[in-house]
């Protein structure tokens, strides 16, 4: 059953353009998904519509059957979509621990078992539990940032470029860590550069090109696609 | 007295200034940080403040020590009401619009308050109280309760913004507006509670000011320059910069009297404001914007 439903949505920043033209997609409880596409296709401007940072012009959007299209950002949380922004997606002057604090806002409970498990989950964070975000390397910040989204406890967690910036390794334990979440049930949407690499974890995919659905179906078949491959996939 | 112990005596004086000076400016960089500009109008809250004590005080025969959060609470409300008028709907708008604005919002306060109140100076109804003779220092007893209240406010607040959820989200809110939100946080309410601490300290530090002089409705347009300056030195937008700077300029100002006639006092918060923007523009706490 289809966790989330976006139907032709239209949207563009301020007076300008269009830069989604119609985008139709949805995402299954519990299942991982990938928008692929080339630069201006409107991958990030469609994850900022979905969280609630971006309004739709026109489209509607569904989360368990609810319209959540009209809703603020904070209300999208609320209701369990955590969004994981490309760049500044974390508070510079607050510490690790604030920054995870935070991430569980609206959590009205004692947040400490969640930070412990974040914690345990990401040594690197306890060690530097006391550091401002600012002092931390941009990989270590990429790991803050989806600790602290998933300390909101998502049933649905949108993901922009999250190995953007990372050493190859550090992307590795990304994805397997994001194969972990997927495993516990959080249904994972995510536009990624390295495209083959969220090809291969994912279960479905979707392409977008200038702002329109290209292809969708299983992930596999799309990064066999002779014709994907050739043109999005770098051979 | 010989020229270090008249140096001595200046600095001491001017961290007892410093303390209450301290208090607007820190509401001053609350606001810049929060809500991304100078808001100026604090200049007329601090005036509301002042008067809002005057009438406990004197025509109602409050104690002073009681009025002082009466007049947090009234400049602090009338804050959240020329926000909501005023400010709200422009939240998109440039900073140097913004900034204007607030001039504005300074002199419709003033006049009102001078069309209420006229232009009469007026005092407090304060307990007589000699200065303490402290190693041959002169120490007055008033500023130092005046300087006591303003440390006290300020250990609060930092309390609040360190230790608690609410200080969390709103430093979180100063640092990124549009994540904050996405992570829960109510961002509109932060802005009107940081208008409603921003102003409210501005017209307890009124209170304060007024119990060491007199009170008038420019009492807050005569001291702007100095919380700006406070503001400037230390780092726009940062808390523990305001404190600082607001010291730097209270003991600037009164050193500058070893030099200066006593009439250019004023003089000192321009020069450092040009000096640091010119040479440190991130002021001596705050980062780079």
């Amino acid at each position: 059953m289809a966790l989330i439903t976006a139907h032709d949505i239209v949207a563009g920043y301020g007076a300008s353009e269009e830069i989604l033209k119609g985008v139709s997609l949805h995402v299954n409880a519990g299942e991982m998904v990938s928008i692929i596409g080339p630069n201006g296709a409107g991958k990030s401007t469609f994850l900022k519509v979905i969280a609630g940072m971006l309004k739709a012009r026109r489209g509607r959007i569904e989360l368990d059957g609810t319209s959540i299209e009209a809703l603020e950002a904070r209300r999208i949380t609320e209701l369990g979509v955590a969004f994981v922004a490309q760049e500044q997606n974390t508070f510079p002057s607050l510490s690790v621990e604030e920054n995870l604090a935070i991430g569980a806002y609206l959590f009205k409970g004692d947040r400490r078992p969640r930070m412990e498990a974040m914690m345990t989950r990401f040594p690197l964070l306890r060690e530097r539990r006391r550091q401002a975000a600012r002092t931390l390397s941009g990989g270590q910040r990429q790991t803050l940032a989806v600790a602290a989204a998933l300390m909101a406890s998502p049933r649905l967690l949108l993901l922009d470029e999250p190995s953007a910036g990372l050493s190859p390794k550090a992307a590795d334990e990304l994805f397997a860590t994001l194969q972990a979440i997927r495993a516990e049930g959080v249904a994972i949407l995510m536009v990624e550069q390295n495209a083959l690499a969220a090809l291969e974890i994912s279960d479905r995919a979707y392409v977008l090109v200038l702002g329109r659905n290209a292809r969708a179906g299983d992930a596999r078949a799309i990064a066999d696609d002779p014709e994907i491959r050739r043109l999005f996939l770098g051979g | 007295m010989d020229i270090l112990s008249q140096l001595v005596q200046l600095v001491i004086n001017g961290l007892l200034s410093g303390a209450v000076l301290a208090m607007p400016a820190i509401g001053f960089t609350l606001m810049f940080a929060v809500l991304g500009f100078p808001n100026f109008g604090i200049s007329g809250h601090l005036a509301v403040g002042a008067f809002a004590g005057w009438v406990l005080n004197a025509v109602y025969g409050w104690s002073i020590w009681l009025v002082i959060p009466c007049g947090f609470v009234a400049a602090g409300l009338v804050g959240v009401a020329t926000d909501a008028l005023v400010f709200r709907r422009m939240r998109t708008a440039a900073p140097i619009t913004l900034a204007i604005i607030s001039v504005a919002v300074t002199l419709f306060l003033e006049n009102a308050l001078r069309f209420g109140f006229g232009n009469t100076l007026r005092t407090y109804t304060v307990p007589l109280t000699r200065d303490w003779q402290v190693g041959g220092f002169r120490i007055g007893t008033q500023q130092v309760e005046t300087a006591a209240w303003s440390l006290c406010v300020m250990a609060v607040l930092f309390c609040v913004l360190r230790y608690t959820q609410l200080g969390r989200a709103l430093r979180a809110t100063a640092d990124n507006r549009a994540l904050a939100g996405v992570k829960g946080i109510d961002t509109q309410g932060i802005a009107r509670l940081v208008v409603f601490i921003g102003m409210g300290l501005a017209g307890a530090s009124g209170i304060l000011l007024g119990i060491d002089t007199s009170i008038d409705p420019l009492i807050g347009f005569r001291i702007m320059l100095a919380v700006f300056a406070a503001a400037v030195v230390g780092g726009l937008g940062s808390v523990p910069g305001a404190v600082l700077g607001a010291f730097v300029i209270g003991i600037a100002e009164e050193v500058s009297q070893i030099v200066l006639p006593a009439v250019y006092k004023s003089a000192v918060g321009f020069v450092l404001i040009l000096l640091f923007l010119t040479f440190r523009p991130s002021g001596l706490l705050g980062e780079r914007r």
